[in-house]
């Protein structure tokens, strides 16, 4: 059964939920400091160890964690919700202080003897990951345009349309009517080109402000105050280069503001996004 | 549901606020237990979810349970999207009666 003999009585029923992989020695002081709440709060974050790597895990319910259980369990909100926010708050315990490779929700092994092989067999991928993840955060970058200003905007910016509104302000009522309907039309299409091209424009730009970047999906979030979510982006940055990266993104705002694109920053985050693939 | 004005503090980071706002630094944060701040933190939640539900390393290997499908994954997600609100019904819920009890 594995070299934990001594925890068995705790283990009935339980499985080993597993939160990210740490270079062992800094994850025990670590956790010698102090112990973030396990994912199952009854529980304690504890590490396996493999050679100088360690795999930070707790103990969790088979009955929940069971691969139907859980898929079940996924799909109540504030059940998955108060979970996902406790693996995060586990994995930041060690991230803002070590390098670790986060791993993703749900992770689960039946044996401890099973997590350590899992480091051994992957040791020399994961060693590598832990130090290109070394004193490098990641930042989210959130790009939303504001239809409205951007519509009112383009129409003052394109010469085009400048042209066909005066057009139709001195054209006969049906005349106008049409030459409207196409100033419409030009104006969502300028819009959606606008939007793009301050996309690409972003990435180009933070991209050379990082180590590393992701287009992320976007999810289907309602309009917010800021507009619409049009773009996502992550970006691996050295910890010690963030004011450059932070600096280039307010640069980046403010040029686009007239347009209505705003930008979101978010993080650090633990590097999910660059944690290999 | 208006995502971007709540969130964690941000002013002591947020050059402007209004154009790049430097919300919610999750490393420290976002709390969820005991005294909760979960209203405030809506936003956060949505992001952390979308990191940590759908991002990361999966070492796979027969002894794994390979349960983060992503298809699951993206329907528990969009379960969420659409009820963050019931969601923190039932935390603060919860909280009270933890608080309580």
């Amino acid at each position: 059964m594995g070299p934990n003999k001594n925890n068995k009585k705790d283990e009935a029923g339980s499985v080993f939920y597993v939160y990210g992989i740490a270079e062992c020695g800094p994850a025990k002081e670590i956790l010698s400091a102090s112990s973030p709440v396990a994912i199952e709060e009854e529980s304690v974050v504890r590490l396996i160890e493999s050679g100088d790597l360690a795999a930070v895990v707790s103990l969790v319910p088979i009955a929940s964690y069971g691969e139907e259980s859980l898929a079940k369990n996924l799909t109540d909100p504030s059940w998955t919700a108060l979970r996902a926010m406790r693996h995060e708050q586990v994995v930041e315990h060690f991230a803002k202080r070590i390098s670790v490779v986060p791993l993703r929700f749900g992770t689960i092994y039946l044996e401890a003897a099973r997590v350590e092989e899992m480091l051994s067999e992957n040791r020399a991928r994961l060693v590598e990951i832990v130090d290109r993840l070394r004193s490098r955060e990641e930042w989210g970058v959130n790009v939303y345009s504001d239809r409205i200003v951007l519509l009112s905007t383009i129409i003052s910016v394109s010469p085009r349309l400048k042209d066909l509104s005066e057009r139709a302000a001195k054209a006969s009522p049906g005349e106008s009517y049409l030459l409207q309907k196409k100033i419409d039309t030009l104006k969502s299409d300028e819009a959606r080109v606008e939007v793009n091209r301050a996309i690409s424009e972003i990435e180009e730009t933070l991209r050379a402000q990082s180590i590393d970047a992701r287009r992320l999906r976007v999810l289907k979030v309602e309009s917010t105050e800021h507009g619409e979510l049009k773009a996502k982006f992550a970006f691996l940055i050295e910890r010690s280069r963030f004011q450059q990266f932070q600096a280039a993104a307010e640069k980046m705002a403010s040029e686009l503001k007239m347009s209505g694109i705003s930008l979101e920053l978010t993080g650090p985050w633990p590097a999910y996004n660059f944690a290999g693939d | 549901m208006n995502l971007l004005v709540h969130g964690p503090p941000i002013t002591s980071r947020a050059i402007n606020k209004r154009l790049v706002a430097i919300m919610s630094s999750p490393f420290d944060q976002i709390t969820i237990d005991g005294e909760s701040n979960f209203e405030e933190s809506d936003i956060s939640l949505l992001e952390t979810l979308d990191h940590v539900l759908n991002r990361g390393l999966v070492i796979a290997g027969e002894i794994t349970i390979s349960v983060a499908d992503i298809d699951l994954i993206f329907i528990g997600l969009n379960v969420l999207v659409s009820s963050v609100e019931k969601a923190n019904e039932v935390l603060r819920e919860r909280d009270r009666l933890t608080s309580e009890g």
